[in-house]
């Protein structure tokens, strides 16, 4: 249709400046450019927040009340759980651990890559919070006390969650009953792995954060709900029986969430 | 260029909901259909753009995207590109690395419903700029 131009200039200039760019960034010296990220944040929270609003993404109202109050309850139960076993650490004389001077910093979701409407669920999000508000990789990021996810990459303005359906994230777990184990992602879905068969799992029991902060305070409190047994697979022959497990989080109607900072 | 200008402000505007990587797609269709050299800054363009909404090293995807141009380029010395078969398989297997090398899930549907809506594209605009073609 049109006469070819000699790309072989073109290409090599911009495949040179490609990396200049790439090295300088590699070596940390665009942080200058930082100011590029509002104006591309903004177009992403812009677009993020129309597609939350379109008909087939966004429920009934009624749903989402109810899922509200069923975070809350859940909420409590995870309280009362926490309380019970405070109660019995404090009479034996020990000290419950738990992370000193937690603040909560809410974050809008701006994006959700990795997500395609209808045939995936989303398993990291953007949010529009970064290094200039204190954000640090390994923070928890929270919803009432619901796990969401562990921040895996900050930039200046903005920051990247993986969802704990993120099959790069694993965290160490324990069930109500104080079964220990992993909980791994992958595809969509939750999966508490490596519980020793001698442990007593349950469908429907709840399954917690073990805690893991690292000595500057950042990392994964303990004691946040992960989601719901919803079935479970015991071998005999196994070294380890695992469970299938639901969050409680809607990830697809997320658009706000709380990271904790120390 | 009208077309081209709202395509991609339409991209960089969904591009913070999906990871199907439409600017492959119009990389493809832009080089395919025009042959000039501002495809390359339009890739670069692109490539900065999503790696500072997916906060990547600045520059990573710009020099995937630029590869990916010159390929076609490199192709088109020697056959007839401006065809639905090629927008299809460049798009496809361009899509496919882009989703594997960023170690994105699911690469195939992306691929392919890009694919799909780069031919679509690539008709209509072969349409717009030459109606009375029949090489398609």
């Amino acid at each position: 249709m049109k006469r070819r131009e000699n790309f072989w200039p073109v290409f090599l200039v911009v495949a040179f400046l490609c990396v200049v760019i790439l090295a300088l960034s590699f070596s940390g010296n665009l942080k200058f450019l930082s100011f590029l990220e509002k104006p591309t944040v903004a177009i992403q929270s812009f677009s993020y927040n129309l597609f939350q609003k379109l008909p087939f993404i966004s429920e009934s109202a009624k749903i989402e009340k109810l899922e509200e109050t069923n975070l809350e309850l859940l909420s409590r139960v995870a309280a009362f759980e926490k309380l019970k076993r405070e109660n019995a650490a404090l009479s034996d004389q020990f000290q419950t651990l738990y992370p000193r001077s937690i603040q909560l910093l809410k974050a809008q979701v701006i994006g959700a890559p990795g997500f395609i409407p209808g045939v995936s669920v989303p398993n990291n999000f953007i949010i529009n919070k970064g290094l200039k508000d204190n954000l640090k990789v390994g923070s928890a990021v929270v919803v009432k006390d619901n796990l969401v996810g562990v921040i895996s990459q900050v930039s200046e303005n903005i920051a990247q969650v993986n969802l704990v359906n993120n099959s790069s994230l694993s965290l160490a777990a324990k069930t109500q009953n104080g079964a220990v184990g992993v909980v791994k992602g992958g595809g969509g879905s939750l999966t508490l792995d490596n519980v020793l068969l001698s442990e007593n799992i349950t469908e429907g029991e709840l399954v917690l954060t073990r805690g893991d902060m690292d000595n500057d305070g950042v990392g994964i409190p303990p004691d946040l709900v992960v989601g719901k047994i919803t079935s479970m697979k015991k071998n005999p022959s196994d070294l380890f029986q695992k469970a299938e497990i639901r969050s409680f989080v809607n990830f697809v109607n997320l658009s706000t969430v709380f990271v904790y900072l120390q | 260029m009208i077309p081209i200008t709202l395509l991609t402000l339409f991209i960089v505007a969904i591009s913070g909901i999906t990871t199907i990587p439409f600017s492959i797609g119009l990389l493809a269709v832009s080089t395919v259909l025009f042959k000039k050299s501002w495809v390359f800054f339009l890739a670069l363009g692109l490539g900065l753009f999503l790696d500072l909404i997916s906060i990547r090293s600045l520059g990573y995807t710009g020099l995937i995207f630029t590869i990916f141009v010159f390929l076609i380029w490199l192709y088109e010395r020697k056959f007839e590109i401006q065809t639905t078969a090629f927008v299809f398989i460049s798009t496809s297997l361009g899509s496919l690395a882009y989703l594997k090398i960023f170690d994105y899930q699911q690469i195939f549907p992306q691929a392919l419903v890009n694919s799909l809506l780069a031919i679509l594209f690539f008709k209509l605009l072969w349409l717009r700029l030459d109606p009375h073609s029949e090489t398609i």
